[in-house]
């Protein structure tokens, strides 16, 4: 009896059933040229999958690994990723990159409340805008980079790093039509507070930070001792520690 | 999205980058086209039918990107990873050696086999899918797929000289 290649590979592979297989093998017993044939699809498949074994990351940072886990994190406030480009990466949260630092104590009020700075945390007695609960919510388990609905609005975390005081601190952006503002809110004992806000203008379809905005962010940080951007792994332990 | 689908999807990320580098043959390009892999299957997971296995599922979304990719993107050549090319060993190694070469012979072989054929090789032998699953992921009959990977090993075996 003549069995094609197919055949014989097929039962090499296990993926004939039982009948048809203890048939080929019986034959195979009597037959070496046809135990031959069998015997080299067993080791081609063999020599393949020695050939290729799985790499591990071997760091233990795995990027992507981060990025499913901070989407797992982020399902429930339906978050969708890569909405926002990362800005973290064109302006790290680092002290090397910063203007000169501002003196400390000094506070930037625009008139008409349009955007204000206020300072640090070591000054006491300066009481800081808790946030909503939904935004809470969104900083709570966003992921950087991601984009989630809150109130209405759309919410994007730009990036987290710790400050000095050794607060977990996020920047993000809100869009509504309007109103649209950028804000780097800390979690401190009470929850989580806006440390710093301003607006944001829309330009077309694009939204800009108001002239100036994006500077005054930068001396925010600076006087705040922001850290280096935490890394999505990081991040993600970072959010999970504070539930 | 269910803590289930999120671990299996980190514990499968080899296996991704590993048919990754089979599409691409090159490490950058093949971390590319994982990211994007893991971003739709993010994007689509509650189109993921949990009584069913996930790795024919996530191998398709990665052959897919890879085909929108080339399509795209015709005029870039095959570069080869260097780092990537098996070893120039000297001739006549002891036994360990050897053996490493033969697992050296066959990559190259793979790399010179027909993609059709390269491609059930490598998600039969390798990433051990049955015949159906991969009939279905590549969208082909059963039959294809068995008659492309016989001949493969056949090819393997003749070049490797194993008979």
């Amino acid at each position: 009896m003549e069995y094609s290649d197919e055949d014989l590979m097929a039962l090499a592979d296990g993926e004939l059933d039982a009948a048809e297989a203890a048939r080929i093998e019986a034959a195979a017993k009597a037959d070496p040229a046809l135990a031959a044939r069998i015997a080299q699809f067993r080791d081609t498949r063999a020599m393949l999958a020695r050939a290729y074994p799985l790499k591990s990351t071997g760091s233990g940072e795995d990027r992507l690994a981060a990025m499913i886990r901070g989407a797992q994190l982020a399902s429930g406030e339906g978050a969708r990723p890569g909405a926002a480009a990362p800005r973290s990466v064109a302006r790290p949260a680092n002290m090397n990159w910063r203007p000169a630092a501002v003196a400390a104590g000094l506070a930037l009020v625009v008139l008409g409340g349009f955007w204000m700075w206020k300072p640090g945390p070591d000054d006491r007695g300066v009481s800081y805008a808790a946030v909503s609960a939904p935004v809470a919510a969104a900083l709570g388990s966003v992921p950087s980079g991601f984009t989630a609905p809150v109130d209405g609005a759309e919410l994007t975390v730009i990036a987290s790093y710790r400050n000095a005081a050794g607060e977990l601190c996020r920047e993000y952006e809100t869009r509504h039509d309007a109103e649209s503002m950028l804000a780097v809110a800390c979690h401190a004992a009470p929850g989580w507070e806006n440390r710093f806000t301003a607006a944001i203008e829309a330009a077309g379809a694009d939204y800009v930070p108001a002239s100036g905005a994006l500077e005054d962010l930068d001396a925010y940080l600076a006087e705040s001792g922001a850290g280096e951007t935490l890394t999505a792994s990081d991040e993600a332990e970072a959010l999970a520690a504070l539930r | 999205m269910d803590k289930g689908f999120a671990d299996d999807l980190i514990r499968l990320l080899p296996n991704l980058r590993r048919f990754a580098m089979s599409l691409c043959r090159r490490a950058d390009l093949a971390e590319d086209l994982t990211q994007i892999t893991v971003e739709r299957a993010l994007a689509n997971h509650a189109a993921f039918d949990r009584a069913t296995r996930l790795e024919p599922w996530l191998f398709r979304i990665m052959r897919n990107a890879f085909i929108d990719q080339t399509r795209r993107d015709r005029t870039r050549g095959q570069g080869v990873d260097v780092t990537e090319s098996p070893e120039i060993l000297p001739h006549d190694p002891g036994a360990q050696l050897e053996a490493r070469l033969m697992l050296g012979r066959v990559r190259e072989v793979m790399d010179v086999l027909p993609a059709e054929q390269r491609e059930v090789l490598h998600l039969v032998c390798i990433e051990e899918l049955s015949y159906a699953e991969t009939a279905e992921l590549l969208g082909i009959p059963k039959g294809t797929v068995m008659s492309r990977l016989a001949r493969g090993r056949i090819a393997l075996a003749e070049r490797l000289g194993i008979n």
